[in-house]
C-alpha cells in the first residue's frame, strides 16, 4: 500500500474533499447565478460547468504526465491547492460581475450584460475543471483501487448534500462554496507535510484559498451582489438597473428557497410606490406601509405594517384590503372560518382571512426566512404580531405537500400570487408541482363542500391570448397558469360533484396590464356548491365598483373569451386539442408548465414548424446544445492516439455511456417521487439525494470483495437486479408512500432512506467494476471512461427531462433501467472482445 | 503549452455550446422574455 501523497489514503480523502466541495458549489453556485443571470442561464451554466467536470478527463487523457502516479504523488498537493484556490477566485468573479439577472431581459442587446454573462460561465467552469482534474488524474494513476476511491468520490458528494443548505443558511452562499473548497487545501497541506515525495514547498499552496477566504472577512462587498433592480409603479413598470452599496440591505438570507432580502428604505424597492398588486384604480383610501421582502431579485412578497390583529386593527386596513382583485371571495356573503392559505409571504391573505371572520389561519410558506426569521420577529412588531396571533398558525413548509399531508378540512383554500417561475427547474431533487391536476385535485379534498377555491396570478393578456389561439402555431408556449388552473379546477370538480355546472361554480375576474403590460392579474375563485344568484350578483357588483374585469359571469352583452370558451364548452378535450398550445395542467407525473402536446406538435409538423416549436422549449434547445458539446467531447479522443485502444475496449466505453445515462435517469425519477412524499427542499437534498449517494457508495466498496474471475458475470447479473429492483421500486414506491404520507418527518426521512437502499446500492458497483475490467488498460482509459460517464450523466439530467415532457418521469425511469439493461448485453460483448 | 492550448480548447468548446444555446433560445418572444415570468 502506498503511503505517499498520492497513496490510497490520501487519494481517498483528496476524492472525498474534492467531491464534497463541488456538490456544495453545484447546489449554491446555482443560487448565486439564478439572481446574477437568471434561472435560465443559471441551469445552462451549471449543466455546462459539470461538463467541464468531464472535459478535465479528456485533459488527462491527452496529458499523459498527469495520469503518471510517481508525477501525481509530487504534485497532488498542488493539484488540490489549484482547485481549492480555483474555488475560491471563481466565487470572487462571479461575485464582481455588476449584472443582475433582468439586464439580460430588458437590454437583450447590451453587449456588456452578454459579457458580463460570459464570464460568469467561464468562472463558473473553473472549480468543476479543477476539480475534475483532481477526480481523473487519481483515479488514472490509482486504477487498481478504484473501489475505495468511487466509494470516498460518492461518501464526499453525500456529506456535500448534508452540508450544502447549513452551509448555505450560515454563511450565505459564496462563503458557502469558499470554504467548502477549503477541506481540500487541508488535504493538500497534509499530502506536501506527509512522508510521501511530494514537494514540501507546496504545503504554502494550501494557504493561497483560505487567505482568499479570509480577505471576504474585512470587505464582505467583495461576495456581495452588485446590482438588484427595481421595476417603479406595479400599474406602469419600467426596470432600472440599482447599484447595491454596503448597508443598503436591512435583512439577507440564503436558504434553499434562494436570497431573501429586504431593502433599506433609502434603496429603490422592487416595486414603487407600491400600493398592492390587484388594488382597484377606484381606491383612493389610506394605504398602510408595505415592506416588500424580494427573492432573488425578482419575486417579491409584503409585510402590511399594522397595529394588531383585533377586530379594530383590521377595520383600519378593511377599505385597502376589499379594493383588492384578490379579495374578490371576500365579498359575496360567504364565511370563511378556516382558512388555508400556501405561499402565504408577509400574509396579505391571512390579514384578509381575519378581517372577515376566519377563526383558524394555517399560513403555509416554502420560505423559512420569511414565516420564521421576518414575520415573527424582526417584522413582528411591524405587522402588528400577525404570525402570533393565537387564530393563526405559520409554517415553513412546502404547500404541496402539506395539503396533501393534512387531514383538516378548510373553507377557504388560497393562492395568492404563487410560483411564477418561467422556466421549468432543472435541479436533481425537485419539481414545479404546485398546480398540476393531481394537485388541484388535493386542494379541492382539503375543501368543505360550501368552501372556495381562491387563486390570484398574472398570465399572459387576454386579448394577446385570443390572437395566439387563432394561430396554427405558436413559437413558444405561453405563459398562462391561471388558464391552465381554471381548466384544472374544471376536471377536479367535475369528478367531486359529477353532474354539477362549472359555469356556477366559478368566477373569474382579471385587471389588465399589472407587473408587465402583457400580463392580466387573473382572480379565480372555484366551489363545488354553485355560486347563488345573489352571488353572482355581489360578484359582478364588486367587478363593477371597483373597475374589474368580469371575465365569468361576464356582463351581458360581452364576447366570449377564451375563458369563458374553457368554462363552458361541452367538450374540453376537443376544445384544448384544437388550441396550438396546451391549455389543460401538467401532471404530476410530467410536470412542465411549457411542453407542447402531441396534438400541438402534430400541427406545428404540419406545418413546417416542428423544429422551431421544439426549440421554443428551453429544455429542449439547452439539452440539445449540451447534447452537442458533450459528444464532441467524449468522441475528441476517437481521432487520436487512443484510438486504438478504445478498439479494444468499445463494448466497455459502452458500458459507462449507459451508467452515466441509466444511474441520472433512475436517480432523478426516483428522487422526485419523494418531493411530495418528503415536503421541504431541504429534505429532498439531505435525506433523498445523500442516502442515495451514501448507499451507493456503499455498493462501490462492495465492489471490492467481487472477485476478479467472476466480476463479468456478476456485474450482468447486478445490471438485471437493477432492472428488476428499479420496476419493483416503481410499483412498490407511490403506494408505500401514500400509506406513510401522514407520518411524523422523522419516521418519513427514515422510510425514504431505507426504500431508497435496494435500488442505489447496486448501482453503486458498476463504476468501479468496469473501471477493474479495463484491466491493463485501466491506467490509460480511467480517464476517458470518466469523461464519458460524465458527460452521459449530463446528458442523462437533460434527456430524462426531454422523455418526460412529452412521456413522464416514469418513462423516463424505464428507459434508465433499460440502460442498464444494455449495460447487461454489453459486458459479455468486452470479453469476448479481449479474448480476440 | 501543449496542455494550455488543450485546456483553451477545451473551455472553448464548452462555452461555445452555452453561446449555440444562446442563440437557439434568441427566437423566443421579445415581450415576454425568456426565462422571466415577470415580477411581483
Amino acid at each position: 500500500m502506498q503511503t505517499g501523497a498520492s497513496g490510497s489514503s490520501f487519494a481517498s480523502a483528496a476524492l472525498c474533499c474534492v467531491a464534497f466541495g463541488l456538490l456544495v458549489a453545484e447546489i449554491l453556485l446555482s443560487s448565486i447565478l439564478h439572481v446574477l443571470i437568471g434561472p435560465g442561464n443559471s441551469a445552462a451554466a451549471i449543466a455546462l460547468a459539470l461538463l467541464g467536470l468531464s472535459a478535465a478527463g479528456i485533459a488527462v487523457l491527452r496529458v499523459p504526465a498527469l495520469r503518471d502516479p510517481e508525477r501525481l504523488e509530487r504534485g497532488l498537493p498542488a493539484l488540490l491547492a489549484g482547485y481549492s484556490a480555483a474555488s475560491v477566485l471563481a466565487v470572487f468573479a462571479i461575485m464582481a460581475v455588476p449584472l443582475n439577472h433582468v439586464d439580460l431581459a430588458f437590454r437583450a442587446g447590451s453587449a456588456a450584460a452578454q459579457a458580463w454573462r460570459a464570464l460568469a460561465v467561464a468562472a463558473a467552469l473553473l472549480p468543476f475543471a479543477a476539480g475534475g482534474l483532481v477526480v481523473a488524474a487519481l483515479l488514472s494513476a490509482h486504477a487498481r483501487g478504484v473501489a475505495r476511491l468511487y466509494a470516498a468520490d460518492l461518501a464526499g458528494a453525500a456529506l456535500g448534500c448534508l452540508a450544502a443548505p447549513r452551509l448555505l443558511e450560515l454563511l450565505g452562499a459564496p462563503l458557502g462554496i469558499a470554504l467548502a473548497a477549503l477541506p481540500a487545501a487541508g488535504v493538500a497541506a497534509l499530502a506536501a507535510l506527509g512522508p510521501g515525495r511530494a514537494r514540501r514547498s507546496h504545503a504554502w499552496l494550501a494557504l493561497l484559498p483560505l487567505g482568499l477566504v479570509l480577505l471576504a472577512r474585512p470587505w464582505p462587498e467583495l461576495i456581495g451582489f452588485k446590482r438588484v433592480n427595481s421595476m417603479g409603479a406595479v400599474e406602469a413598470p419600467s426596470y432600472r438597473s440599482v447599484a447595491l452599496a454596503p448597508g443598503d440591505l436591512e435583512f439577507e438570507r440564503w436558504d434553499l428557497s434562494g436570497w431573501t432580502i429586504v431593502r433599506a428604505p433609502h434603496v429603490p424597492q422592487q416595486w414603487e410606490p407600491f400600493r398592492g398588486w390587484g388594488l382597484s384604480e377606484t381606491y383612493h383610501g389610506p394605504v398602510p406601509e408595505t415592506r416588500l421582502i424580494n427573492f432573488d431579485a425578482q419575486f417579491s412578497t409584503f409585510a402590511t405594517a399594522s397595529r394588531g390583529s383585533s377586530d379594530a386593527d383590521l377595520a383600519e386596513l378593511a377599505a385597502w384590503l376589499d379594493a383588492d382583485l384578490g379579495s374578490t371571495h371576500h365579498q359575496l356573503g360567504r364565511r370563511f372560518e378556516r382558512a388555508l392559505v400556501i405561499g402565504a409571504g408577509g400574509g396579505r391573505e391571512v390579514l384578509a382571512a381575519l378581517r372577515h371572520g376566519a377563526r383558524r389561519v394555517v399560513a403555509v410558506d416554502l420560505n423559512a426566512a420569511v414565516v420564521e426569521e421576518l414575520m415573527q420577529r424582526r417584522l413582528r412588531e411591524f405587522s402588528g404580531s400577525l404570525y402570533l396571533d393565537p387564530r393563526v398558525e405559520a409554517i415553513a413548509d412546502d404547500g404541496r405537500s402539506y395539503a396533501a399531508r393534512t387531514r383538516e378540512r378548510f373553507d377557504l383554500v388560497e393562492f395568492g400570487i404563487v410560483g411564477g417561475m418561467l422556466v421549468e427547474k432543472m435541479d436533481l431533487v425537485r419539481v414545479d408541482d404546485l398546480f398540476t391536476q393531481q394537485a388541484i385535485a388535493s386542494y379541492l379534498a382539503r375543501l368543505e363542500d360550501a368552501g372556495v377555491f381562491s387563486y390570484l396570478m398574472y398570465t399572459l393578456r387576454g386579448d394577446r391570448l385570443e390572437e395566439l389561439a387563432a394561430r396554427e402555431v405558436v413559437p413558444s408556449a405561453p405563459y398562462i397558469p391561471a388558464l391552465r388552473t381554471l381548466v384544472g379546477l374544471r376536471e377536479a370538480l367535475a369528478l367531486r360533484t359529477p353532474g354539477a355546472r362549472f359555469a356556477e361554480q366559478v368566477l373569474v375576474a382579471g385587471l389588465r396590464g399589472r407587473v408587465h403590460p402583457g400580463y392580466d392579474l387573473v382572480h379565480i375563485a372555484a366551489s363545488p356548491t354553485p355560486f347563488s344568484a345573489a352571488e353572482r350578483a355581489a360578484f359582478l357588483r364588486v367587478c363593477r365598483e371597483l373597475r374589474f374585469d368580469a371575465i365569468h359571469p361576464a356582463p351581458e352583452g360581452s364576447a366570449a373569451s377564451l375563458y369563458t370558451r374553457a368554462i363552458e364548452t361541452p367538450d374540453l378535450a376537443r376544445f384544448s386539442d384544437a388550441l396550438p398550445f396546451r391549455v389543460r395542467p401538467a401532471t404530476d407525473d410530467a410536470p412542465f408548465q411549457y411542453s407542447l402536446g402531441t396534438a400541438q406538435l402534430a400541427r406545428a409538423a404540419r406545418a413546417g414548424q416542428l423544429g422551431a416549436a421544439l426549440a421554443g422549449n428551453p429544455l429542449i434547445s439547452l439539452g440539445a446544445s449540451l447534447g452537442l458539446v458533450a459528444l464532441l467531447l467524449v468522441g475528441a479522443p476517437l481521432f487520436g492516439t487512443s484510438a486504438r485502444a478504445a478498439r479494444a475496449s468499445a463494448p466497455l466505453l459502452g458500458v459507462f455511456a449507459c451508467l452515466g445515462f441509466g444511474y441520472m435517469a433512475v436517480e432523478i425519477g426516483v428522487l422526485l417521487q419523494l418531493q411530495l412524499f418528503l415536503g421541504r427542499p431541504v429534505l429532498g437534498l439531505s435525506v433523498a439525494l445523500f442516502s442515495f449517494l451514501l448507499w451507493s457508495a456503499l455498493g462501490a466498496r462492495l465492489c471490492a470483495r467481487i472477485p476478479e474471475q467472476s466480476l463479468t458475470r456478476a456485474l450482468s447479473i447486478a445490471a438485471l437486479g437493477v432492472v428488476v429492483l428499479g420496476l419493483a421500486h416503481q410499483a412498490l414506491a407511490p403506494p408505500l408512500f401514500a400509506a406513510a404520507l401522514h407520518w411524523p418527518v422523522a419516521g418519513r426521512a427514515a422510510l425514504a432512506a431505507a426504500a431508497l437502499l435496494p435500488l442505489a446500492l447496486p448501482m453503486g458497483i458498476f463504476f468501479p467494476g468496469a473501471i477493474r475490467l479495463l484491466g491493463p488498460a485501466a491506467s490509460d482509459l480511467v480517464a476517458w471512461a470518466w469523461a464519458i460517464n460524465g458527460c452521459f450523466s449530463v446528458i442523462g439530467i437533460f434527456a430524462t427531462r426531454v422523455i418526460a415532457l412529452f412521456a413522464g418521469f416514469q418513462r423516463s425511469v424505464w428507459l434508465g433501467l433499460a440502460a442498464y439493461a444494455l449495460i447487461a448485453l454489453l459486458l459479455p460483448l468486452q470479453r469476448r472482445a479481449a479474448r480476440s | 503549452m501543449r496542455t494550455l492550448k488543450l485546456a483553451a480548447a477545451l473551455f472553448a468548446l464548452i462555452l461555445g455550446g452555452f453561446a449555440l444555446w444562446i442563440w437557439i433560445s434568441s427566437g423566443n418572444d421579445p415581450d415576454l422574455p425568456f426565462g422571466y415570468a415577470g415580477f411581483d
